[in-house]
């Protein structure tokens, strides 16, 4: 039996996560997606339907859209369409636009990052015919409980991952560089911020700049806690995770998933989840944020 | 054929009646829930109605943000509250979640929707998604160029474009650092501005990426010809003397422009009272090429303030102006009054009396109502600055 679990894989040698029975994948689509180090073409999607059958694949498109990108984006949507994709992950709205128009057929997946945070837009993007919404990781368990209660839509909770946690159109690296004179310059920089000793990844690309948080979301307590709610999928993003851990934490939630757990078993597969990932952060799912500092008279 | 509109920011009553005399067409506020800027002094609902009464008398608009990205337990009041600013007065609603789009364009389908630049709106496709939705009005992302700014202002929708103000590092919505750090929720109007902290990294140099802001003065022409509907001011927390400032002057460079009277004198004008109401050097940012090196600050803060305002109008009587005191000054301090209709009047201060016409030898009390004397009748509400070097306009 496939878990319920969508890997975004650290490299395409899918061999060993469908061992695991992981069948679903989601990849970054080239040219047309951010913050995802791993990307792919046609060709290649083509390769690994070939090689992997058995799997499916989801592809990000996930980068805003300008209006001279409009027509490949169109290209590229007809050319998945001809295709078996699992599900298409959208960010500007120019795709559900062009797919509407087009009447395309591929399902579409809701991914605007940090605004997928209530039940009501999850309902509006159904009604238009978006068949799953991949949840903000800002928000709580709490939260998503009451979202997978009150849509239809079928959704995707991230639990596993360095978070995304910016993203500018702006070469922030390059000019960083360019005003330190330095000709030696990376694609990837670490940087702390001093006051809370948060450590961020940066890394440009073509489409800018994005700021990953610098430790692991350990999201082990949520998927206890929600593995008996309606979620479609687990989003487990092994971007930078060595690949002994994502074995190791693979077997782990099988056991997780599969067994009727006592308290302390439980609580026992938590910290050793810790201990795989050396992570015990486990992001929003139970801090929620506040946006009120000061009290109106 | 319409004239461009000039909107600005009001974070209180006093911002807006100030703006709205100075020259903006219209004005967009933050209630005191669902907005982007929680932390503003913001507007009661008895204010809303009575900011709505005092703009509609000028014949001008009042936009209400509601552009917040809504989490589970922000649905509890808004039904009611938007039922409670519509009645209010409210012209339009700026929004930016999905599901809120289409509930006011069911509900109150004769109040104007315009999508938050939260939303970044960069193509045709998604306005036209927009517009389909019943959205009148749609603010594009500050990424966009001037030229796709073109490709979008004959679709039917209005296109609103920022012009002047702070401008954020990332794409709007697209950034959670707040959160991350502070646990301020960015999306929900709490965002502390971490892209203004400096940040640690291996050598001893700091990793900033701080923006200078935005200042399209130059270009006021192109944007009218480019078919922009409205051009917006940043800045729901700026000071009163920066919004008349900057409304005031973007007012005389869009009324020159229809008047032909645009010229390089009123540019460089622009230029010297612009250049001194702000805190921070500006560029174009996104407008005429990708945002580069020379777009950012790398040193930390970068935030400069004077002290040019002197003081505000609150009276002309028997050839005196009564002014109520902002900073310090002296006699022999050479000044210009700016006021609410535009026209500006430059002397020298000579004496400076208080109240009780006490000759005083400097101002030295904030608020404190001074009597000075001008020939020239001064409009109430005029403010007063040191005069910028090199010339002036009237």
């Amino acid at each position: 039996m496939s878990m319920p679990f969508m890997v975004y894989p650290s490299d395409l040698y899918l061999t060993r996560y469908i061992k695991q029975q992981v069948t679903t994948f989601v990849l970054a689509i080239n040219n047309f997606s951010t913050n995802y180090d791993l990307t792919v073409t046609i060709d290649d999607i083509d390769r690994i339907q070939k090689e992997y059958p058995e799997v499916t694949l989801f592809v990000i498109i996930n980068k805003n859209i300008f209006n001279d990108e409009l027509q490949a984006l169109e290209d590229l949507l007809e050319r998945l369409e001809e295709r078996n994709i699992g599900g298409i992950f959208f960010y500007d709205l120019a795709l559900l636009s062009i797919h509407q128009r087009r009447g395309f057929q591929t399902p579409l997946v809701w991914y605007q990052t940090h605004m997928v945070t209530n039940h009501r837009s999850c309902n509006f993007y159904f009604q238009e015919g978006v068949k799953y919404g991949v949840l903000s990781s800002e928000i709580t368990v709490d939260e998503i409980v009451s979202i997978v209660r009150n849509t239809r839509m079928r959704l995707i909770v991230p639990i596993l991952g360095y978070p995304v946690v910016a993203h500018s159109n702006r070469k922030l690296l390059t000019n960083f560089y360019h005003m330190q004179n330095k000709k030696e310059t990376s694609s990837q920089l670490e940087i702390v911020e001093p006051v809370s000793k948060g450590v961020y990844e940066v890394k440009e690309d073509a489409s800018g700049t994005t700021f990953y948080k610098g430790r692991l979301l350990n999201g082990t307590n949520a998927l206890c806690l929600l593995k008996d709610e309606d979620v479609s999928y687990f989003y487990l993003n092994f971007w930078q995770v060595p690949n002994d851990q994502q074995v190791q934490i693979l077997a782990l939630y099988q056991t997780l998933l599969q067994e009727d757990l006592t308290e302390e078993e439980r609580d026992a597969l938590i910290k050793k989840s810790e201990e795989i990932l050396k992570s015990d952060d486990t992001g929003f799912f139970f801090q929620k944020t506040i946006y009120k500092v000061k009290k109106h008279g | 054929m319409d004239r461009i509109e000039l909107l600005s920011p009001a974070g209180d009553f006093e911002r807006l009646k100030i703006t709205l005399l100075y020259g903006a067409d219209a004005v967009y506020i933050g209630g005191q829930e669902f907005g982007l800027r929680a932390n503003a002094t913001n507007f009661s609902l008895s204010e809303i109605k009575e900011a709505c009464t005092f703009a509609h008398a000028l014949q001008k608009k009042v936009y209400l943000t509601v552009n917040m990205i809504f989490h589970e337990e922000d649905f509890a009041h808004i039904t009611s509250y938007l039922q409670d600013v519509v009645e209010a007065g409210i012209d339009a609603f700026i929004v930016s979640d999905i599901w809120l789009v289409s509930y006011l364009h069911t509900h109150y389908p004769k109040v104007e929707i315009h999508i938050s630049t939260q939303s970044s709106s960069m193509n045709i496709e998604t306005v036209q998604f927009y517009q389909k939705l019943g959205a009148k009005r749609v603010v594009l992302a500050r990424e966009v160029s001037l030229k796709d700014i073109r490709k979008m202002t004959s679709l039917g929708v209005d296109i609103e474009c920022f012009i002047h103000g702070a401008m954020c590092t990332f794409v709007s919505g697209r950034c959670v650092l707040s959160n991350d750090i502070t646990n301020r929720d960015s999306n929900r109007g709490g965002c502390s501005q971490v892209c203004r902290f400096a940040f640690d990294h291996e050598t001893s140099s700091k990793f900033t990426m701080a923006t200078k802001d935005l200042n399209m003065s130059h270009h006021i022409k192109a944007l009218i010809e480019a078919g922009v509907k409205s051009l917006k001011v940043e800045g729901r927390m700026r000071s009163p003397y920066y919004l008349a400032t900057v409304i005031g002057t973007y007012r005389k460079l869009i009324d020159a422009v229809y008047n032909h009277t645009l010229d390089d004198t009123l540019i460089q004008y622009a230029d010297r009272v612009l250049s001194r109401v702000a805190n921070r050097e500006t560029s174009t940012h996104y407008y005429f090429h990708e945002a580069d090196w020379t777009d950012q600050y790398y040193t930390g803060r970068q935030e400069l303030s004077n002290q040019d305002y002197l003081g505000y109008v609150v009276g002309y009587e028997d050839g005196y102006m009564m002014v109520s005191e902002r900073n310090y000054f002296t006699p022999e301090t050479e000044v210009e009054v700016f006021m609410p209709s535009g026209k500006v009047v430059s002397f020298v201060i000579h004496e400076i009396y208080d109240e009780e016409m006490h000759l005083l030898d400097a101002a030295r009390h904030p608020e404190q109502i001074l009597k000075i004397k001008v020939n020239e009748e001064i409009e109430i509400h005029s403010m007063m600055r040191i005069k910028p070097k090199e010339g002036n306009h009237e």
